[in-house]
């Protein structure tokens, strides 16, 4: 299996800019997180690599071939989106149709995932709950066994135990296919002990695309007096910076080479990814 | 998350950890099988090159070795490198942190010693 | 382009949702009006079905024979109702194209599965409908509808074309503009079925100057069909409602490039 690429990617709308030329290069066989504020541009990335929607400017390939309109492409790419909850089609017609146009659909994982989620199959997807729709997403995802999987936010709306039981579901089918994930979310920290690599969307642009773990060992919190923090982290790349009194903190990203002295006078302390998140695409006072 | 982990530290090394951990207290022996990649990556939902990563610390210290198509085993005198690896870094991990503690309350290093001498808790 | 993929669509998945439709709608709605006639005629003296009659124009020799008079009442009622049924399906795109979309067809996939989906639709909802007429011919030895299938099979088609005309140009997937079409939609198929009813009264009367021409053998000769001399309206709107199903088709191809998969989802 081939890698995607994205070459030069923009979206623009008549006023509006999504993304800006964003470059990326999504290697298989990995679990990778998506994370973004509201708007940012996840479902509109996720939507171009899939030819959900085309880009306004750039290209992207499945290896050597672009992916739009070539249905040798398309075969090895399932997105699966929130539903609209509108949608008056049943749930068992929908699966129907996604076996059909599914090329490596698997109907008895389908029938295994729909039993473990406890699925009503002969309702409409407008009278299921949130949970129940993400339910949906979640087993046209995995059922369709397709090489690079999106999803969109695939527990929105799911309690702590269904949570739970997509993310051993989601370990489960990656360790035994190797499939390539890339899942969009906004419950961070919860998920991010699934992703291989994790990538972040901010002002039009992926500002970060790194192993999770390597990222989150170069994330360091410092707090302390104002002046000691200053010179402790001169020179780094900081990040809301907060100052109460004389008294101040900072999120810091370390390069290679840099770290953080050690000193009575400083506190430091592991970043969570959602509080590296924060940091660094929260609004800055 | 898993319950079981910390957002303190790396995951991977909270997994060697753990491992380790468990042969220290014989909840695995030596020359018995550990956990595999995936069975640990299922038990505290993390991503399997993750717990991979954590296995291969101990790999690569001696502590596992590896039987072809059968899985991960405990080494022989594996307890004893554990024990005399955590010996080497016990300044570092936990001295370090007291002494810097004990300084920025004025506790010089004999008064230390005197309180870990006398006192009678453990 | 994969041809089963299309073959799977239409067939499989469209058809048999269609045949349920089309139970229920083409031949439970015929054979409900062609009872209600029979009733009405036998029972009622006809009081309420002359209004049928009226519009329909039977000839004299026809008006006697009920039985003939039922089946080209269910020929003529499964026509228009195949036209409600073309462009119900037409307007459900969302589920006939965006779907297909969102499950990683191609544009030109799912917008060719769409159209064939139609086709085949049609031509069932005909074929029931040009049997009744047939049978009504052999009855009666003759039946409008049968004798000049070719002009009203392009009127159908002229129906869906313009409709498939506007859908094209608003397939951006604007939901104000997909109401504004809806509304045009309606009245143009409102407007053309009164035009239909009233030409249909004035062809058996065959009194309407407006509608002579000589130019008219030209196309008699063309079609290959007997075309009476009113009909040269229904000829022109019948070659109209091809060109126009081709350029509404030719256009939707061209702006599908532009279609993304929103309308399904939130």
């Amino acid at each position: 299996m081939e890698s995607i690429f994205c070459k030069n990617v923009s979206k623009k709308y008549k006023k509006k800019i999504v993304l800006e030329d964003v470059n990326l290069e999504l290697e298989p066989g990995k679990i990778y997180g998506l994370i973004g504020r509201n708007g940012a541009g996840k479902t509109t990335l996720l939507s171009m690599i899939a030819a959900h929607a085309p880009v306004t400017e750039g290209l992207i390939c499945l290896g050597e071939e672009e992916i739009w309109e070539n249905p040798n492409a398309l075969e090895h790419i399932c997105f699966s989106r929130q539903l609209n909850p509108s949608m008056i089609m049943v749930v068992k017609d929908y699966f129907k149709l996604a076996s059909m146009y599914y090329p490596h659909w698997d109907e008895n994982y389908a029938k295994q995932l729909i039993e473990k989620f406890e699925l009503e199959t002969s309702k409409p997807v407008s009278k299921l709950s949130k949970g129940m729709q993400s339910m949906v997403t979640i087993v046209a995802a995995l059922a369709s066994k397709a090489d690079y999987t999106f999803m969109d936010e695939p527990v929105s709306g799911l309690d702590v135990i269904s949570r739970d039981l997509f993310y051993k579901l989601l370990i489960d089918e990656y360790a035994e296919t190797g499939r390539t994930f890339v899942i969009s979310t906004h419950i961070i920290d919860e998920a991010s002990d699934i992703f291989e690599e994790v990538i972040v969307l901010n002002q039009n642009q992926i500002v970060i695309k790194e192993n999770t773990q390597e990222l989150l060992e170069r994330a360091v919190f410092v707090s302390g007096k104002a002046e000691e923090v200053d010179k402790a982290v001169k020179g780094m790349n900081c990040y809301h910076a907060e100052t109460i009194g004389r008294s101040k903190s900072v999120t810091v990203l370390l390069e290679e080479g840099q770290r953080i002295e050690d000193s009575s006078e400083l506190t430091t302390r592991a970043v969570t990814l959602q509080n590296l998140f924060v940091a660094l695409c929260g609004k800055e006072d | 998350m898993s319950q079981f982990l910390s957002q303190e530290k790396s995951i991977y090394l909270q997994i060697s950890e753990m491992i380790e951990n468990d042969i220290l207290r014989d909840i695995i022996l030596e020359e018995e099988r550990v956990p595999s990649t995936n069975e640990m990556a299922k038990l505290y939902s993390i991503n399997p090159a993750t717990a991979a990563k954590g296995i291969n610390i101990l790999v690569d210290e001696g502590i596992v070795y590896k039987k072809r198509g059968i899985g991960m085993f405990v080494s022989t005198g594996a307890k004893e490198t554990i024990k005399k690896r955590r010996k080497a870094e016990f300044y570092d991990h936990y001295i370090r942190s007291i002494i810097k503690e004990a300084e920025s309350l004025e506790i010089s290093k004999e008064e230390l010693v005197t309180m870990i001498l006398e006192n009678e808790d453990c | 382009m994969n041809g089963k993929k299309i073959r799977t669509y239409t067939l499989n998945y469209w058809l048999k949702s269609f045949i349920k439709k089309a139970i229920w709608m083409v031949l439970f709605s015929t054979y409900l009006i062609m009872a209600f006639y029979c009733i009405d005629s036998l029972l009622g003296e006809g009081k309420a079905m002359s209004f049928f009659r009226d519009i329909l124009v039977l000839g004299e020799s026809e008006k006697n024979v009920l039985l003939n008079e039922v089946l080209i009442l269910g020929s003529w009622w499964g026509y228009y109702i195949s036209a409600i049924l073309g462009v119900t399906y037409m307007l459900n795109y969302r589920s006939m194209v965006m779907l297909p979309l969102s499950m990683g067809s191609t544009r030109r996939e799912a917008y060719v599965g769409y159209e064939l989906a139609i086709v085949v639709i049609l031509f069932l909802t005909n074929l029931h409908s040009l049997i009744l007429a047939f049978i009504s011919k052999e009855i009666a030895g003759e039946s409008v509808l049968f004798n000049h299938y070719p002009v009203y099979i392009a009127i159908l088609i002229s129906f869906i074309g313009v409709a498939k005309l506007l859908f094209s140009i608003q397939f951006e997937n604007s939901s104000k503009t997909g109401n504004l079409v809806k509304v045009i939609l309606g009245c143009y198929i409102f407007g053309a079925a009164i035009g239909i009813f009233a030409h249909h009264v004035f062809l058996v009367a065959g009194e309407n100057e407006m509608m002579d021409g000589e130019w008219l053998n030209v196309l008699v000769d063309f079609l290959g069909v007997e075309i009476k001399p009113g009909e040269w309206l229904y000829a022109l709107v019948a070659v109209l409602g091809v060109l126009t199903w081709v350029i509404g088709g030719k256009i939707t191809l061209k702006k599908s490039k532009n279609i993304e998969v929103v309308m399904l989802f939130s």
